[in-house]
């Protein structure tokens, strides 16, 4: 047991003071601060606000235009230029106006009979979605009063039959209906998901690599005639585990740092919005995400929540079921990262070099992968049967049980997956053991399955 | 009794036998030379005695007791294959083994700066292992071997890669610790090894102890009965028959000529010999020509074997070298 903790403390040591480690570490928050910060500073200057000056000879639809996000409505006055059609004389004035180059002009004829409008926006440069939506959305909703109140309906009336549903959705029990927040859910599933996949990946070919190396430069043998197999493998999965911890714990010391000296530059709200994003649903900063597919859901909803959205946010979150999430997270979180790294530390047993590793690690990987894309499927359908099976069988468990996590799972569902994530570990180390014990000795020797089947086997 | 008592060990892979019926035995303080072509056994026996692999059948004995986990603490290893982590500081992994072998983390400390001290290799301790030759790093696993003061120290060809100057330092310091107790277990093809250093040797061929015993009494009981003799001058006449011509006689040029002449004969023979010369020369020396134990290791294991002790030297897969031991 004591032998186990000199292996474990070998290996944490040796490693937080290798310069990768230290790199990675003040690295990884950077990217992630980039990753946030980047979209909010391209927001904030997209918003460099483009006014838009309304040419209304008419009077009648000027004031359908509000200001908003940075796009801001000026009456020009009458006269200014020729109502009708623009003519040849009007050419000096509006490229006075465009001089700005942010600046457009929204030139409007008078109603027809019918209320039909003819609108045209001039700029100097191509106008973008966002301009053209909201000026028409604006009209559309303008004309459509107009014609309302020429049918004789009072204004009243019309802002009284404007229907407004806002779907809730709720969560039926025994006790009554609580409220449920998917759309919540799924982030913090999602990111739960994102994290224990890398955590597994990164750590899980770290321990391998590790039996590599030890193998390669030959130095197993000497280990294994003072330590037991067992205690060797034990210990390098664990002092990898408090690496890969430790990692997590500065950078979310650090990403919670740099966060909030985005936060303090005063960028508005979004920075604010992403911290908590990234404080809640994924714990940590997570760098290199972009190579893992379907990032973009996080990142995404998280910097466009609106400001007037991220109180309320903050209280969904706040019912979430934390004392259930925490701690079922964790398990699942060790529970998976110990069966794969066990594993994997099988598979560096067995080759002699990371090149001949890659055949072997197919079978590890995939279910691993396989687990995160459905997680997807999951999120959308969180209690049907995909979902079901995936959060039983113990390979792809540990990723697909921490997204199901938020929905609520039955009692009798979790505790059976747990048990047969725990005798799946159990399975996997005594397996593993039996490779690691003779595969660490064995050189040169090209490893099939085949082979790994009669080590197993053999007496 | 004996330190190390190996008693009637076996040990089969899938589809080869390694060791048959070993049985041997080390007296405390005494140096064991473990001999036999590569693919004999010889690794398969030590990582035995190392607790790396369990013998099928038999038992292996260290002082009395059954080797068990706590004789690690008494055993140093010096490994045919050497490794040290390349990317680790010399000081630590130096740190790191001895505390697996159970030292706590002073006496690792103390034991690591006296023995880098005493090999010359003081200003190592923050080096990393990949900065270091060979041979440098051959020295940092020996002091992995010595730091914990083992009981047993089993050194697999200690003295390959060693430079003149080292190897008379290694040779010191290991007569040194059989002075102080220390029972010594070296694998090596170097015969004169065995004739420098080892009290005992075992020969180990094809899973099984070809010869045994103390070292002098191996070589006597091969002794092909030659006797070497030196006489001043040029030849004299050969001895008349029984007894034999000397089967080489070489003379150095005059003046002081010697005559230097080796007879296969048998010892009832020899008084006449001495007798012989006396009377017609001047006998300068006379010995017994014991064989080398080059000689007598080809004569153990036999010629057809040489061919291929090379190829599969390195090879530590037991079911590899199954194809020459049952060819």
């Amino acid at each position: 047991m004591n032998k186990i903790f000199i292996v474990a403390g070998r290996e944490f040591f040796t490693r937080i003071q290798s310069r990768t480690f230290i790199v990675m570490s003040i690295l990884g928050p950077l990217l992630f601060g980039l990753f946030v910060l980047v979209p909010v500073l391209m927001a904030k200057w997209n918003n460099d606000s483009t006014t838009v000056w309304v040419h209304d000879p008419s009077g009648q639809l000027s004031d359908a235009f509000q200001d908003q996000n940075g796009l801001k409505f000026q009456v020009l006055p009458l006269g200014t230029l020729s109502n009708g059609v623009l003519v040849q004389a009007d050419s000096a004035n509006i490229r006075q106006l465009l001089e700005d180059q942010d600046a457009g002009l929204l030139h409007l004829q008078a109603p027809d009979s019918n209320l039909n409008v003819e609108a045209r926006y001039y700029s100097a440069q191509a106008a973008g979605l966002k301009i053209t939506e909201r000026i028409q959305s604006a009209l559309n909703d303008r004309l459509y009063r107009l014609r309302m109140e020429r049918q004789g309906l009072d204004p009243k009336v019309i802002e009284s039959l404007r229907a407004e549903v806002q779907l809730q959705t709720s969560v039926w029990t025994d006790q009554g209906s609580e409220d449920s927040h998917t759309e919540t859910a799924m982030l913090l599933g999602f990111g739960a998901a994102l994290l224990m996949y890398m955590f597994i990946f990164m750590y899980g070919s770290m321990v391998m690599r590790g039996v590599i190396e030890e193998k390669a430069s030959r130095v197993m043998e000497l280990l294994v005639s003072t330590t037991k197999p067992f205690e060797l493998m034990m210990g390098k999965i664990l002092g990898i585990a408090s690496v890969g911890l430790f990692q997590f714990v500065l950078w979310l010391l650090l990403g919670t740092a740099i966060s909030t000296a985005i936060g303090a530059m005063g960028l508005g709200t979004a920075p604010g919005t992403a911290s908590v994003a990234s404080s809640t649903t994924g714990t940590a900063p997570v760098p290199g995400t972009a190579s893992v597919p379907s990032t973009a859901p996080v990142a995404g909803t998280a910097n466009s929540l609106p400001a007037e959205a991220q109180a309320d946010w903050m209280q969904i979150l706040g019912q979430m079921p934390w004392e259930t999430i925490i701690p079922f997270f964790l398990f699942y979180f060790l529970g998976g990262y110990f069966l794969y790294a066990a594993l994997f530390a099988a598979v560096g047993s067995a080759v002699d070099s990371e090149g001949d590793s890659q055949q072997l690690m197919l079978p590890i990987s995939l279910p691993i992968i396989l687990s995160f894309v459905a997680s997807q499927f999951v999120m959308q359908n969180p209690h049907g049967s995909l979902a079901f099976w995936m959060s039983m069988i113990p390979l792809t468990s540990p990723v697909v049980m921490v997204v199901r996590l938020p929905f609520g799972v039955p009692g009798w569902e979790l505790a059976l997956s747990m048990f047969l994530l725990v005798a799946a570990f159990v399975v996997a180390v005594w397996l593993a053991g039996r490779i690691f014990r003779i595969g660490v000795l064995m050189y040169g020797q090209k490893v099939s399955f085949n082979l790994l089947r009669k080590w197993l086997f053999y007496r | 009794m004996a330190f190390l008592d190996i008693r009637s060990v076996s040990k089969s892979y899938r589809n080869h036998r390694a060791l048959l019926d070993v049985s041997m035995q080390v007296p405390k303080g005494g140096i064991m030379g473990l001999l036999g072509p590569n693919g004999a056994g010889k690794t398969t026996l030590i990582r035995m005695i190392n607790r790396i692999t369990a013998p099928d059948s038999g038992s292996i004995w260290l002082d009395g007791r059954e080797l068990g986990p706590e004789h690690a603490r008494r055993i140093g290893y010096l490994p045919e294959e050497r490794g040290l982590y390349k990317k680790m500081k010399i000081g630590e992994q130096l740190l790191y083994l001895a505390r697996l072998r159970g030292l706590d983390s002073g006496q690792a400390l103390q034991a690591a700066k006296h023995w880098m001290t005493r090999l010359e290799m003081q200003s190592w301790w923050n080096k990393k292992a990949e900065e270091l030759s060979k041979g440098m790093q051959q020295k940092v696993q020996l002091v992995a071997a010595l730091m914990h003061d083992p009981d047993l120290l089993i050194l697999d060809e200690p003295f390959s890669g060693f430079d003149p100057v080292n190897a008379r330092l290694l040779k010191n310091i290991l007569l040194e610790r059989r002075a102080a107790g220390t029972t010594l277990l070296i694998s090596t093809h170097r015969m004169e090894t065995v004739e420098d250093l080892c009290t005992h040797v075992v020969l180990i061929h094809r899973a099984g102890v070809v010869l045994s015993g103390e070292t002098e009494a191996v070589r006597r009981q091969y002794s092909k009965n030659r006797v070497e003799i030196h006489c001043a001058g040029a030849p004299a006449s050969p001895p008349p028959a029984p007894l034999p011509a000397p089967s080489s006689s070489t003379t150095t040029s005059e003046p002081n000529a010697i005559t230097r002449m080796v007879f296969e004969s048998e010892p009832q023979h020899w008084p006449e010999l001495i007798d012989h010369y006396n009377r017609n020369s001047r006998i300068l020396h006379f010995s017994e020509k014991l064989p080398s134990f080059q000689d007598i290791f080809i004569q153990a294991v036999g010629t057809d074997n040489l061919g291929d002790t090379e190829s599969s030297a390195t090879n530590a897969n037991p079911s590899a070298n199954s194809n020459h031991i049952f060819r």
